[in-house]
């Protein structure tokens, strides 16, 4: 059981604190309701442009890391489709410097066309490094547009091409600020040795004369179900084929996550899992196969991709992967395998909850999520799925017209 | 109005203080160390072999033993074994360094009675089956042909090779090839030879108790032990090169990987260095980070660090660069190391690093399972806890004018080894 307590500022800033008495190092995460599906279609990749740019000085504070470094403290960020995450670790004695930075860069951004100059070269040169530098790296730029014909899931967050990163302009890159980068709407979570009065003061005292902001109201065109298979084919210089399929499942909230989740665990979860003993070692169709869910907020997917020995062609790879999907669509897997996902699934929830800094983040997301509480009911849910759950969803979800597939072809 | 302008008061970290173990003898022989938390019902257990490369006669031998170990017990079916494990919310994560190779396994506490005899049995009586070594070879063959089309992997290994040498299993030049020379005999031998469970080291952190810790002498009872441990003296053969080219002509960006032996240097000299290079390239805020990502935005991200090999460490700067900014980001580094062997450091700057440095120590500090893997790192490197006190001590009261001379005495003479992958 977490347990933490939560309140709101008048502003609207909402704020949950988490007590940890073990450890002498405070976590401040603060996130905002913002993510690379707010964007703008012919301006993508802005909402992570904006994360670069927030280090790039506040109107008070020039240099955000020197200060921070300077109190002993570390910080980074995320950015995905759904939402903006900023986190920072620092020793309990320094923690009124995280309120100071935070609540500056809250109030006001102060960076020059030089910081935006830079960060368009920084972010050009992520999206080289870990889309076209990397062998099969270029794939997700496709697969989104391929899946999504309307929902701004369809590009990443990383954009939809370097250029749109490289003409952002400083008036445009205001104007996303004081749009969505508003206490109104950020959750922010404080933990470690602190008490709640204490959080509540520094709250008030670098965050409470911030003013409210309008934040648009989202208005996101939500995908049609598809009818037909989509397939592309790609051609690059890589050494082996492989195959990308990307199936329609139900947003995170939805009562048929969990069980899209074991679903996947099933097929792909740990070395007695459907793909692993089947398509690696029984039949040796493949050299690496991975199925998982991408767990985005609305309507997301549920991936497969797998990696081609030679022998292998396309057509009888597809064919074994869904034969390992019928075996769920007709039940063919035991009492004992859904306890083993289940068990496995606990047990990396389990873990992923050892750190301070994680639990924060998690508090967060489950507050955007809904409510921050929905954090100490995962495990009963994943507990109570049925295998006719199970079956249900899968049957669901691996439907022929509900699949996007790319064939990925080595050239040489 | 609240004053914005100003920056709360801060204090420099004092209390660092390292969690000690409890240290114990298993009845074989082998050191156990018990790193105590009552937070989450959880367990990491770590066990570590001399294991790593250094102790191949044969290229990959290492690796695959490793990998191999961890497939199932004398007895035991493999699939089994990946079912009985995967059952109980088990994870396995199995590792081989340059030194060690080892295994470590997180299971919930409510599983510990039942994992813990099968996880045991797995390491003293690895059964080796042939099949699963077909099939990691078939897969490794695929993945080491895909790892050399990254600039990355190309310009690592080219360092390391530059560094010590074709001849040393740190510099090996791995080809998919070679995977089809290993036999499984030559992996039977290097288990033989290398992995016995009464001289390993045990680390159990989590919540552990009384009854977890009698459980654990009951199943790693087994006296395995290597009386004449076979090492190969290995000697290092650096390249007289100072650069060297793979070009690969459909890149994006090259990766650059510079590197310098400091060779065998003391506990003083590498907690100063460790300084030095916090500086050049150790964290966000360093001076490589600032010139050429926040004021060139050449690259997403550079950086340096320090191997630590037994005969030796290494400083290495690493970063991936557009192609068109590749010379002007090396000239860039260079200017930077240069700068270091001229000027003094500032005062102000070595106090952001000495309290950017502190800070990080207590976050690493924080928790069980970041505290002993400090621990496995001050073992396997020969070094008594002391060594972090000193190291604390040191980076409070390090002056300028002793960093200057560190950076004199390892980084003066520009015989650094520049190795680049992807185009020029």
């Amino acid at each position: 059981m977490i347990n933490f307590d939560k309140f709101i500022l008048d502003n609207g800033l909402k704020v949950i604190v988490y007590k940890d008495k073990t450890t002498p190092l405070v976590a401040f995460n603060i996130l905002y309701n913002v993510g690379a599906k707010d964007e703008n279609e012919n301006r993508t990749g802005f909402a992570h442009l904006f994360e670069h740019l927030m280090f790039g000085g506040s109107k008070n504070v020039p240099a955000f890391d020197t200060v921070l470094q300077k109190a002993g403290g570390e910080n980074n960020a995320f950015t995905n489709n759904d939402f903006t995450n900023y986190y920072i670790t620092v020793p309990k004695q320094n923690i009124e410097t995280a309120f100071y930075l935070e609540s500056d860069r809250m109030l006001e951004l102060g960076f020059s066309e030089k910081s935006l100059e830079v960060q368009r070269n920084v972010v050009s040169e992520e999206f080289r490094q870990r889309y076209f530098n990397q062998p099969y790296g270029d794939v997700s730029l496709y697969l989104r547009p391929l899946a999504y014909k309307v929902h701004p899931y369809k590009w990443s967050t990383i954009g939809k091409e370097i250029k749109h990163i490289t003409e952002a302009s400083l008036e445009e890159v205001k104007d996303f600020f004081f749009k969505y980068y508003a206490p109104n709407n950020a959750i922010l979570v404080v933990g470690g040795d602190v008490e709640t009065y204490e959080i509540q003061k520094l709250c008030e005292k670098w965050f409470g004369d911030i003013p409210r902001r309008n934040v648009p109201t989202r208005n996101i065109k939500q995908e049609s179900p598809q009818t037909e298979k989509r397939t592309l084919k790609l051609e690059r210089k890589v050494k082996a084929d492989a195959i990308y399929m990307a199936y329609h499942m139900c947003g995170r909230n939805d009562k048929d996550y969990y069980p899209s989740d074991l679903i996947s665990d099933l097929l792909s979860n740990g070395k007695s899992s459907l793909f692993n003993v089947n398509l690696i070692k029984k039949k040796r169709l493949f050299s690496e196969i991975d199925g998982y869910i991408q767990g985005s907020f609305d309507p997301g997917l549920l991936m497969i991709n797998g990696k081609l020995y030679p022998e292998t062609d396309f057509n009888s790879a597809e064919i074994a992967i869904k034969e390992e999907l019928t075996k769920i669509i007709n039940g063919e897997f035991s009492e004992r395998e859904l306890t083993k996902v289940k068990n496995k699934s606990l047990s990396t929830q389990l873990f992923s909850r050892i750190g301070l800094l994680n639990i924060c983040m998690e508090l967060a997301y489950y507050e955007l999520l809904g409510n921050a509480n929905n954090i100490n009911s995962t495990e009963e849910k994943i507990m109570s799925v049925t295998n006719s759950d199970i079956v249900r969803v899968a049957s669901d979800i691996f439907r022929e017209d509900n699949l996007s597939c790319i064939y990925y072809k080595s050239k040489n | 109005m609240i004053n914005r302008k100003t920056a709360p008061k801060t204090e420099q970290i004092s209390n660092l203080n390292l969690l000690q173990p409890k240290e114990l003898f298993l009845n074989n022989g082998a050191k156990l160390f018990i790193f105590k938390s009552d937070i989450t019902p959880v367990i990491k257990l770590d066990v570590i072999f001399k294991a790593g490369i250094e102790y191949e006669t044969k290229k990959l031998q290492a690796v695959f033993a490793n990998a191999l170990i961890r497939e199932a017990p004398k007895g035991m079916d493999p699939d089994k074994t990946s079912e009985f494990f995967d059952y109980y919310g088990c994870h396995i994560e199995s590792f081989t360094s340059n030194d060690t190779a080892g295994f470590r396994l997180y299971v919930p506490n409510k599983f510990i009675d039942e994992v813990l005899p099968v996880f045991a049995d797995l390491l003293i009586n690895p059964s080796l089956p042939l099949k699963e070594f077909e099939i990691l070879k078939s897969k490794y063959f695929e993945t080491l042909k895909n790892s050399m089309t990254k600039t990355k992997n190309v310009a690592m290994r080219g360092l390391n090779t530059e560094l010590f040498g074709k001849s040393h299993p740190r510099g090996f030049e791995i080809i998919p090839e070679d995977v089809n020379l290993l036999s499984i005999e030559d992996i039977k031998k290097f288990v033989k030879q290398n992995y016995a469970i009464s001289d390993s080291i045990i680390q159990i952190s989590g919540m552990v108790n009384d009854k977890i810790i009698t459980l654990c002498n009951k199943v790693f009872i087994t006296k395995t032990s290597i009386s004449n441990k076979y090492k190969k003296a290995l000697e290092i053969q650096e390249s007289k090169n100072k650069s060297r080219f793979f070009e690969m002509n459909d890149s994006v960006q090259s990766s650059i990987y510079i590197g310098k032996n400091l060779g065998k240097i003391s506990h003083e000299e590498l907690i100063d260095m460790d300084i030095l290079n916090t500086v050049l390239g150790g964290y966000f805020g360093s001076r490589l980070m600032k010139n050429i990502r926040e004021d060139k935005g050449y690259t997403y991200g550079i950086g340096s660090f320090l191997s630590e090999y037994n005969d030796c460490v290494v400083l290495k700067i690493t970063s991936d660069v557009g192609v068109d900014v590749t010379q002007n980001a090396i000239d860039e580094i260079f200017k930077e190391i240069k700068i270091l062997t001229e000027k003094r450091i500032h005062y102000q700057e070595l106090n952001l690093v000495r309290n950017y440095m502190l800070g990080e120590m207590l976050s690493s500090f924080d928790g069980v399972f970041q505290i002993s893997a400090i621990w496995e790192k001050l073992i396997t490197t020969n070094k008594s806890p002391q060594f972090i006190l000193n190291q604390v001590n040191r980076i409070k009261s390090i002056s300028p004018k002793e960093l200057f001379s560190i950076s004199n005495k390892f980084l003066k003479n520009i015989d650094f080894h520049t190795v680049v992958a992807g185009k020029c």
